[in-house]
């Protein structure tokens, strides 16, 4: 039925020209769903249809269905449209996303409240929108309690799962996570159901699995957003099968069809950086920090240029990350993982333990075990790191940085053996890290040639 | 969750700064930041898109009627990737290949496809490695060289369980992308026309859409301004479609057509699932998950709360029943509730039992009080009372002859061969359903407020009359600025040959029940001439 088609709130931004005749259309057939009935965010129909747009047919007129310009017109026709806020709410979380912009996550809340005041019972798609709104922000457990309302409204919403196996995937609950991934996919395997199926493979350290489910998200994939996303993931799993050429062409792939996905350009920056082109690298690190000064990209061109002897450089990536941590600090939120390995590496390790250790009380997932465990080794405590890392390991992840940080836990606590197998483990992606790398191979010579 | 307390100002400093400024300028940028709120969320945590697009899997239309040259056979016609801008390279259009793509018919009313025509698609570049065009010169067969993406499908009939291979490898019509690339799409699309074993025919590829409606109707329903309707939504735009058109008996129950004229169609699409928590055979089975649904048109606008959309989609049509908001919607719907609050026309009482009729269980006398015996299964002779269940179904009484004058209106309008009983292309389906939604199938008059409907009564250009009866693909973008004039389809060049409309209506006549119809026809009056011809 033709006014329903689903739409995403993360169709691409609006050129400035518009024809009053498109705009009309996409805004008509949108406000349709949401006249008569509660629409949903979830259920808004995309006009970008299969493949990315071409160039130079001129500029498509109007904003696209599903985006927020064309999201705010609605709800400016119809205010008491309880879906038309949703899906608002919904578009400024996906926003968000790609442009770190803090203001957009207030407005999403903004929308998203509005849409429960309209209508506060049953309202799936903005109790979804609220917990993927809180999953944005890092507080998992809201995520989870308004997953949980979302998928008792809605026990049908594949979105309403996707969330509740988001937040649970975070929270260290990786069995309930994989229950709502299966129920996600079972009511509807598209893009987003099977990317996450895709991490729970990648989780697990089923590189092979996550790949070929992350090549069908992609063929199911019809937004430039949902494109990229899944050729960023697909070059990151070939970074860690240590094979960047083929991870350079997936970036590559992806940029045509999004030229300024910032998490692209980052992957793009790190295969060139594993193929040797450090040069390369920090151009694109740079147009990734220009779009979305995201700490994990700092951190990265940081230590990038700190490995090429680039102090001042390399300082002025880490006052950004201060900084950024400063604010962090001052709007008491818990700190990301790469805050955390910042603080570890560049900083006060026994900050880096505190920061852990409150960011775990929220989020046991396993990044941030993997985080604590380096806190703990840099500020000397390597009994406990141990467990943390192996923690961090516990689903056989395979993460190089993560078998690092446990092989130099092991080398301290002196067993070379299990930090050799860690290290070699690591080094099967040679260009894991700027320092690590290299810390690795020296740590495993060391062991080789001092047994 | 935390709500950050910054202030507004601070706020919109730290977005510049942080969005814009360089690494040499960050000696200004920092006393900002400091006192704005948390950048940290949008980092390591692998945050998944959440609301996928999903064009290739959307099931805009589903049309089933009595061929109106070939009335001894059913057209079915289904339509994916709505909003198709002619102009869409470089990449254009196609059919998923990771899809199954089907048409369903039930004849015996227990809401479980009797018959399942499957369509899969492979695609293909004739020259992957240098070229990327969809197609690299003027293409003038299916076979040209020039043509570099191409599709091929098989098609597959389930009956009772049983598969079999109706055509392998043959091919899709492609995306037509323009006068000077295919200037002959009607020659692309008879080679895309197939004949089936047995009888029948089919054609997958590109299309004009056929739906035409102002979408806004409903829109301007809430805002409560009815002056401003009478613009085609859809003009302009093409869709995928697939259609086949198959001996009557072939779809009747028991081979059957004039003891059992009865049939229930609905398009679905599938795209295989996962196994999460199994071995990793098992995480690349195929197990197929129905994604989208559709067998009347507007039953999720004009009945289902969008909210159990999601369910709808997933749903075979004997598990209708089974999830009762949808149902209880069916018996009391939103939208004649909203139009009272907005226009003063008095919804009809509730239960309404004639929706039910006409959504669930098909029209007959004892369905319920449409006192008609027109397209419910429970007029299939043959067909087990007992199991006959409500369920959302698209239903065709393969009886009644096609019209040779065809209503706008449909049954409404006293044409017993348009909507509800089964859906023509040129059925108008946004003003029957508005007037149905109001009672007036079951008052047999018309409601006068509303009987200009969208005021768009006819598509923007005509329809075949030869199968696949769908319009040729339009070649110019929608969006051509202000200065747009006539969209044409370039129908001049179509094959379709006329033929008489009234041809072969004997044996269609001779369906029981039929004749005894009674809608109170006389009742309506059409304000407006009927522009479908």
């Amino acid at each position: 039925m033709h006014p329903d088609h689903h739409a995403p709130p993360h169709a691409p931004p609006p050129s400035p020209s518009r024809s009053s005749r498109r705009l009309r259309n996409t805004a008509v057939t949108l406000a349709l769903g949401a006249a008569m009935f509660a629409a949903g965010a979830v259920m808004l129909a995309p006009d970008e249809t299969t493949v990315s747009r071409p160039s130079g047919q001129g500029q498509p007129a109007g904003p696209s269905r599903g985006s927020v310009e064309a999201l705010q017109a609605r709800v400016a026709r119809l205010p008491k449209d309880p879906g038309g806020w949703a899906a608002l709410g919904m578009a400024y979380v996906q926003q968000a996303r790609t442009t770190a912009d803090p203001a957009t996550y207030e407005r999403a809340e903004k929308a998203l409240r509005t849409s429960l005041t309209v209508q506060s019972e049953g309202n799936t798609d903005a109790e979804t929108g609220m917990g993927a709104l809180a999953a944005a922000r890092h507080d998992f457990p809201t995520a989870l309690r308004w997953a949980r309302k979302a998928t008792t409204s809605g026990p049908y919403s594949s979105s309403a799962y996707g969330v509740l196996a988001d937040a649970c995937t975070q929270l260290g609950r990786y069995d309930e996570a994989d229950d709502a991934v299966q129920k996600m996919t079972d009511l509807r395997p598209d893009a987003a159901s099977l990317a996450r199926a895709s991490y729970t493979f990648e989780l697990k350290g089923d590189t092979d699995q996550a790949r070929t489910l992350m090549r069908r998200s992609l063929a199911a994939a019809a937004t430039p957003a949902d494109i990229a996303f899944a050729h960023n993931v697909l070059a990151s799993l070939d970074l860690q099968d240590a094979n960047p050429r083929a991870a350079l062409a997936e970036t590559q792939t992806g940029l045509r069809a999004a030229p300024t996905d910032s998490a692209l350009l980052e992957t793009r920056a790190r295969a060139h950086l594993a193929l040797g082109d450090t040069t390369k690298a920090i151009a694109d690190y740079r147009a990734a920090i220009a779009i979305a000064p995201l700490p994990h990209y700092l951190l990265g061109l940081g230590e990038l240029e700190q490995s090429l002897g680039h102090r001042d450089r390399a300082e002025e990536q880490y006052a950004l990350l201060r900084a950024q941590d400063r604010i962090r600090k001052a709007a008491g939120d818990p700190a990301d993982t790469d805050a955390i390995l910042f603080e570890a590496d560049h900083g006060n390790p026994r900050r880096a333990v505190t920061m852990a250790e409150e960011t775990l009380r929220t989020r046991p997932f396993l990044a941030v075990h993997d985080a604590y465990a380096w806190a703990l080794h840099r500020a000397g405590r390597d009994a406990k790191a141990l467990t943390q890392a192996d923690e961090a390991l516990a689903l056989g992840t395979r993460s190089a940085l993560f078998r690092y940080h446990r092989a130099a836990i092991h080398h301290a606590l002196g067993d070379p053996g299990a930090a050799r197998r860690d290290l070699t483990e690591a080094l099967r992606e040679p260009g894991f890290h700027p320092l690590h790398a290299d810390a690795a191979r020296a740590l495993l010579q060391r062991i080789d040639t001092m047994p | 969750m935390k709500v950050s307390q910054a202030r507004p100002r601070s706020r919109r400093v730290l977005d510049q700064s942080l969005l814009v400024l360089g690494a040499t300028t960050l000696a200004a940028g920092l006393g900002a930041m400091t006192l704005a709120p948390g950048l940290s969320a949008a980092s390591s945590h692998r945050e998944a898109p959440l609301i996928a697009g999903d064009p290739r899997a959307d099931n805009t239309d589903v049309y089933a009627f009595t061929s109106p040259d070939r009335a001894d056979t059913v057209t079915m016609v289904a339509n994916w990737i709505p909003m198709e801008e002619p102009n869409g390279g470089p990449n254009f259009y196609a059919f998923g290949d990771d899809l199954r793509y089907n048409i369903k018919v039930d004849n015996t009313g227990d809401g479980v496809a009797d018959i399942t025509y499957s369509w899969r698609f492979r695609s293909s570049y004739r020259d992957a490695a240098d070229q990327f065009l969809y197609n690299t010169g003027q293409v003038t067969s299916l076979k040209d060289p020039d043509l570099n993406f191409r599709q091929v499908y098989d098609l597959v009939v389930t009956t009772r369980g049983k598969s079999r291979t109706l055509l392998s490898g043959v091919p899709a019509a492609p995306s037509r992308t323009g006068k000077a690339s295919m200037p002959d799409y009607a020659a692309l699309r008879n080679q895309a026309t197939l004949g089936l074993p047995g009888g029948g025919k089919t054609y997958a590829g590109q299309a004009e859409d056929p739906f035409f409606a102002d979408l806004r109707v409903f829109d301007l329903l809430y805002g409560g301004d009815l002056s401003k309707r009478g613009q085609d939504t859809l003009a302009g735009y093409n869709v995928n479609t697939i259609a086949i058109q198959v001996p009557k008996k072939r779809l009747a129950l028991r081979g059957n057509t004039s003891r059992n004229p009865v049939i229930g169609v609905w398009s679905t699409t599938d795209r295989a699932g996962v196994t999460i928590n199994d071995s990793r055979d098992k995480a690349t089975s195929k197990q197929w998950k129905q994604v989208s649904r559709l067998g009347n048109p507007l039953v999720n606008e004009v009945v289902v709360p969008l909210k159990f959309k999601d369910a709808f989609n997933t749903l075979n049509p004997d598990q209708d029943r089974t999830v009762q908001p949808v149902v209880d919607k069916v018996y009391d719907p939103i939208l004649p509730k909203l139009i009272q609050q907005v226009y003063g026309i008095p919804a009809p009482a509730t239960p309404r039992n004639d929706l039910a009729e006409i959504y669930l269980t098909g029209i007959c006398k004892v369905c319920g009080p449409i006192k008609a015996d027109l397209n419910a299964h429970r007029l299939n002779q043959d067909a087990a009372l007992q199991s006959i269940v409500p369920a959302e179904e698209l239903r065709l009484n393969m009886a009644v002859p096609p019209t040779a004058q065809p209503k706008r209106l449909g049954v409404l309008a006293g044409d017993l061969a348009g909507f509800p009983n089964g859906r023509r292309l040129a059925d108008d389906v946004i003003d029957i359903s508005l007037q149905a939604v109001e009672g007036a199938a079951q008052t047999g008059v018309l409601v006068p407020a509303l009987a200009d409907g969208d005021k768009v009564d006819a598509n923007e250009v005509s329809f075949g009359t030869s199968f696949p009866y769908v319009a040729l693909p339009h070649t110019k973008n929608v969006n051509r600025g202000p200065a747009a004039a006539g969209r044409n389809a370039e129908q001049s060049s179509m094959e379709n040959t006329a033929v008489s409309p009234v041809m072969n209506t004997t044996q269609a006549a001779a369906g029981a029940g039929v004749g005894a119809l009674l809608l109170g026809i006389g009742g309506f009056r059409l304000r407006r001439r009927n522009k479908n011809s």
